[in-house]
């Protein structure tokens, strides 16, 4: 049989003893390829998991149903979905309330149904009654329609809880407590099955959530004609629209931030690219001589660019696997922190488990593959390139990496011109945004050995000068073996440069939202509803505001109303000011305005968008917007685009008095407190806190100071998964680096056995070979910067506008620099401990043999 | 020269070299390491190439091995010229005809003694069972009975050249270029080495191209040709090496 691709038994054999034979190189791009692959697969894990969370707890609340009907504003009457279901003999149709609550430490939604008519739309009910013990499950969905405060729970989560039919359980709601009793226990089921859920009567949620009379909207399931018919017969303020509308816009809202973590898993690939390339190519430079020796007896160039793919091959598989494992690891971890900022900046989501998607996993080891597979290529390419002459002349190799160089620099330019066209001409696209950022720095990362060769260059006088014989033999070390430091240096820059780049936007980031806090909170006090009880918050009374400005000391109350509201492209956040001195303050509008803006705005027919919105909906000053009101669709025109980073699906401001009255919603979300001229903040904090104490609704108060240290906690919160990847593409690039100095140590043994021969001590090559690794890590620092610097600017103008529709101003601070260039030295220097002490161990004589 | 060599000699020629000529560019200038290079090679012949460092026998080495290519003139293995070959065909031409013995062995080092003879024969695709007899065969021809496991830093240099030269005929290549087969070795291995060459090929028939600066190393050839300044000349007695 001939031998698969012309791989003898015993060329597989050179090649995998050769692997097993240099094992930290083997295992060091191993572990490169498998952080990669782990980060990867950790990322897509927790963002599948996080997504499959939203759509299950999705799927839980609405079940079945094809659509909802929902109102413009606030909540749907009893009676209304009474008449409905009598009017237009709505048989599978129920009205839903649904909210967060916690059971001791964990998130649930409460979920308010009419239980005898949710039953036909719900056959995991009658499954559930059909179960093991029906009867025992019947009567408990009995005594919920019956009983007061009684819930239902999932086997699974009441096996959890630790809770029997029967037993009374403390649900926390609006964070207060209150008893209630477990009546039945339904199957856990995946899809549409009651995990993360608290089942009660309609009755019983518009009791415990102080919604009487209320719902929040009516779940139904119909066919299309079904569906044309009521749409058409809706009483006005009432909407229908189907369930996977309202779904998907919800998910929207969370895709940039998904996109985002996927992108910086990709940088840490990127870099572990970069080690599979710089050990394959080693693995080729080194057998030089042997596959020349190899073509000499008849090995065809097509058999050496297999082997060395199957070397590769074999090395990603491990890396995969291994990878795999890592990753699940991470991932577990990973998806509390893509919780918890969902939960921050987006809304309630509840994840109890990492979801081993198989698709992610194959997903990262396919990736892990195919990148280590294209990193081979040009190491491959470069062994069939291999000539039997090759045998004779050793120095060749060098010499015609050096005269590359040039080559590489010009193709890198054109690389990097070519991502910053590609930003020019993508419009909005975020996936070519992204590519075009990768284009960047694979270009600027090929233009580095040049630079690096250069740079060595140059300061061996300097380093002649400071060091002595070991300074000068370590700067021309770096030129000597440019095929591999030049690479070293470029994965250590590139993974610096993605922690200086992401600083530099972090920074940027945080110091404009501080600004924008600083303007925007305009008032010393705020007083909110504590709405966490219901979708749109119940509100404060509108006569608060009259006593809040009565008391001593204030000089202004502004009044806000947050609610989300239909546009004809989806819900949006809507917030309706007023200001007690006439127009709001604290706008930072982007371009121009309308003429006559706040007085157009006063009377209705300007709303104020802010850029996110601007940018995702593609809307301009002057252009109309479409919103659902209690009397259907009424127009609006933009008058201006105002920055905001509160929200990143965008908002619009509208007076609060037209808002009142075309949503019919006078309550109040929040007052805003201005302070008179030397008045005392803590002692007028106590005197409103004695004022709101009386009031149905738990309200919050926070001063100025303290929704900015919080909104900035939250900001440092969303990032904490950032710096981690981050930490971890430097992780791989340190793997990297150690790689490469191994590699250099191995290649170098002889030449350092000469140097111990001749009388060099072993401190002496120590340090030779810490200096070396110390002015690759400063090469490779001050490399990170320019690219850092660009990557940033990107990540700015390009990455975070695409992504969220925000712009910001750049802010470099020095320490994000300095911090960069002491990261790269250090990294380096670590990476060269070793390779310092096995060089300065190995017996010279033992070397001196080898050859 | 062997009566069955002296008859070999009215056939085909193994090799036939007509005047070759090669230059390297040294910065500006040209320096012409061969010139006017012209013999033949029968089969079975041993002819050693006797020159100082410098004189070129191992460019010449080269343009015979195909591994560079003349500026002038040209080569033919086997009655077809090697000159106007593309890389392919001369990779196939050297893995079924042309065996190699270096200076420094170059063994591969991440295969054993038996692996190294195998490779030939694998890419030969010669089946199995043959290669396994006669890697047997040639191993005890060698002297090296028992030693099929051991890796070649393992042995001795001696060794490992006997293993070099067995690798070379293993797959019975018409052409076996030896290139200072015996420089990296001391004087006496040296000489046990070139026994074992004398034997295996001039007993044995094969063809050889032995390149030396050794007087005492060519005495084994049929034939010697003396190089000088990249020339060929007959006054070898002049030549001090």
């Amino acid at each position: 049989m001939r031998p698969y691709l012309g791989l003898t038994p015993s060329l597989l054999a050179a090649s995998r003893r050769y692997l097993t034979r240099h094992p930290w190189q083997t295992w060091l791009s191993i572990i490169g390829i498998a952080l990669g692959v782990a980060v990867v697969i950790a990322v897509d894990l927790a963002n599948e998991s996080a997504r499959r969370g939203f759509r299950l707890s999705v799927e839980q609340v609405t079940g079945p149903a094809t659509h909802q009907i929902e109102p413009a504003s606030g909540s749907i009457a009893d009676n209304v979905y009474a008449r409905l279901r009598v009017e237009h003999g709505l048989s599978l149709a129920t009205p839903v309330i649904d909210a967060p609550v916690r059971i001791g430490e964990r998130s649930f939604t409460l979920l308010g149904l009419d239980l005898i008519a949710a039953a036909p739309m719900r056959p995991a009910f009658i499954a559930a009654g059909a179960g093991g013990d029906a009867d025992a499950i019947a009567s408990g969905l009995l005594q919920l329609l019956r009983e007061p405060d009684t819930l239902a729970l999932s086997d699974g989560d009441a096996a959890r809880l630790g809770l029997a039919v029967g037993e009374r359980i403390d649900v926390e709601i609006d964070g207060e407590a209150r008893p209630m009793t477990l009546a039945a226990v339904l199957p856990e089921q995946s899809g549409q099955g009651f995990g993360g859920l608290v089942v009660v009567d309609i009755a019983t949620a518009q009791e415990v959530l102080g919604r009487l009379g209320e719902i929040e909207r009516i779940d139904l399931i119909l066919t299309d004609t079904e569906a044309a018919a009521i749409a058409d017969a809706l009483p006005s303020g009432l909407r229908l629209q189907p369930s996977a509308q309202r779904t998907n816009a919800l998910a929207q809202m969370t895709r940039a931030f998904h996109t985002n973590l996927t992108a910086m898993s990709l940088l840490a690939m990127l870099v572990g690219a970069f080690i599979v390339y710089n050990t394959m190519t080693f693995a080729v430079l080194q057998r030089r001589p042997l596959l020349g020796t190899l073509r000499m007896l008849g090995v065809t160039r097509s058999q050496l660019f297999a082997l060395v793919l199957a070397e590769a091959t074999v090395l990603a598989l491990i890396g995969a696997v291994l990878g795999i494992l890592a990753g699940i690891a991470v991932g577990a971890g990973l998806v509390q922190l893509v919780t918890r900022t969902i939960n921050d900046i987006y809304f309630q989501l509840n994840v109890r488990s990492l979801h081993l998607e198989p698709l992610s996993l194959l997903k990262g080891a396919g990736l892990g593959l195919g990148v280590t597979l294209i990193a081979a290529l040009g190491p491959a390419l470069e062994a069939a390139r291999s000539q039997p002459r090759d045998v004779i002349r050793r120095t060749l190799v060098e010499r015609r990496g050096r005269r590359l160089l040039p080559w590489l620099f010009g193709a890198g330019v054109l690389t990097g011109l070519l991502g910053v066209l590609l930003v020019q001409v993508s419009g909005r696209s975020m996936g070519i945004g992204f590519l075009a950022l990768f284009l960047v720095i694979i270009g600027v990362s090929m233009m580095m050995p040049l630079v690096v060769h250069a740079f060595a260059k140059a300061t061996t006088p300097l380093f002649g000068w400071l060091f002595g014989i070991e300074g000068r033999l370590a700067a021309r070390g770096i030129t000597a073996s440019i095929t591999r430091s030049g690479l070293a240096v470029a994965a250590l820059a590139v993974a610096v440069s993605a922690t200086v780049g992401v600083g530099i936007m972090i920074g940027s980031f945080r110091a404009s939202v501080d600004q924008w806090l600083q303007n925007t909170l305009t008032s010393d006090i705020y007083v909110s509803a504590d709405s966490a009880g219901s979708r749109t918050g119940e509100g404060l009374p509108p006569a608060l505001a009259e006593r809040l400005a009565a008391l001593p000391g204030v000089s202004a109350v502004s009044q806000g109303r947050s609610n989300r509201i239909e546009a004809r492209d989806g819900p949006v956040l809507v917030l309706a000011l007023q200001a007690s001195d006439g127009q709001p303050r604290g706008f930072e509008f982007k371009g121009d305005t309308l003429p006559e803006l706040w007085p157009r705005w006063h009377s209705g027919e300007l709303v104020l968008v802010s850029e996110p919105y601007a940018f995702h909906r593609n809307v301009a000053v002057g252009d109309e917007i479409d919103l659902f009101s209690v009397d259907g669709w009424r127009a609006f025109r933009v008058g201006a685009v105002f920055k905001d980073y509160g929200s990143d699906s965008g908002m619009l401001i509208l007076p609060r008095p037209v808002y009142a009255e075309l949503w019919d919603d006078p309550a109040i979300s929040s007052f805003g407190v201005v302070l008179g001229e030397g008045a005392d903040l803590d002692a007028l904090t106590e005197r409103i806190d004695a004022l709101t104490a009386d009031l149905d609704v738990p309200v919050s108060l926070q001063t100025n100071l303290a929704i900015r240290r919080m909104s900035l906690e939250v900001f440092d919160r969303t990032f904490t998964i950032t710096k981690i990847l981050r930490l971890l593409a430097v992780g791989v690039a340190f793997v990297g680096i150690l790689s490469a100095l191994m590699a250099l140590e191995l290649e170098r043994a002889k030449d350092y056995a000469v140097l111990r021969a001749t009388g060099m001590t072993r401190g002496q090559l120590r340090k030779l070979i810490l200096l070396q690794t110390s002015a690759m890590g400063i090469a490779a620092g001050l490399l990170a910067m320019p690219l850092g610097l660009a990557m940033g600017d990107l990540l700015i103008q390009v990455i975070n506008l695409r992504s969220f529709g925000w712009t910001m101003p750049m802010q470099v601070s020095a320490q994000t620099l300095i911090s960069g260039l002491i990261l790269a030295w250090v990294a380096a220097i670590i990476a060269g401990l070793y390779p310092a002490a096995r060089a300065a161990r190995a017996a010279p004589a033992h070397a001196l043999r080898e050859e | 020269m062997s009566a069955s060599a002296a008859s070999q000699t009215r056939t085909t020629p193994i090799l036939s070299v007509s005047d070759i000529g090669k230059a390297y560019a040294e910065g500006k200038a040209h320096r012409t390491v061969l010139g006017d290079v012209s013999f033949d090679v029968a089969p079975g012949e041993c002819v050693a190439l006797l020159g100082r460092s410098g004189s070129g026998k191992s460019t010449l080495l080269n343009l015979l091995a195909g591994i560079d290519k003349p500026d002038t003139g040209d080569v033919a293995i086997m009655g077809r010229s090697i000159t106007a070959m593309g890389e392919p065909e001369l990779t196939l031409l050297r893995r079924r005809h042309i065996g190699f013995i270096y200076q420094f062995f170059n063994l591969i080092p991440t295969l054993t003694v038996a692996e190294n003879l195998a490779l030939p024969l694998e890419l030969n695709d010669v089946p199995a069972a043959t290669r396994r007899a006669r890697i047997g065969d040639l191993l005890g021809r060698v002297g090296l009975d028992g030693r099929e496991g051991a890796f070649p830093d393992q042995l001795s240099g001696g060794e490992q050249q006997r293993v070099a030269i067995a690798r070379a005929i293993i797959h019975e290549p018409a052409l076996v270029l030896a290139d200072e087969p015996t420089g990296n070795l001391d004087a006496r291995t040296g000489t046990v080495v070139l026994q074992l060459l004398a034997h295996l090929f001039r007993d044995e028939g094969r063809t050889m191209i032995l390149v030396t600066h050794s007087r005492k190393v060519s005495e084994i050839a049929d034939r010697v040709l003396a190089l000088d300044e990249g020339r060929l000349t007959t006054h070898t007695e002049s030549l001090s090496w």
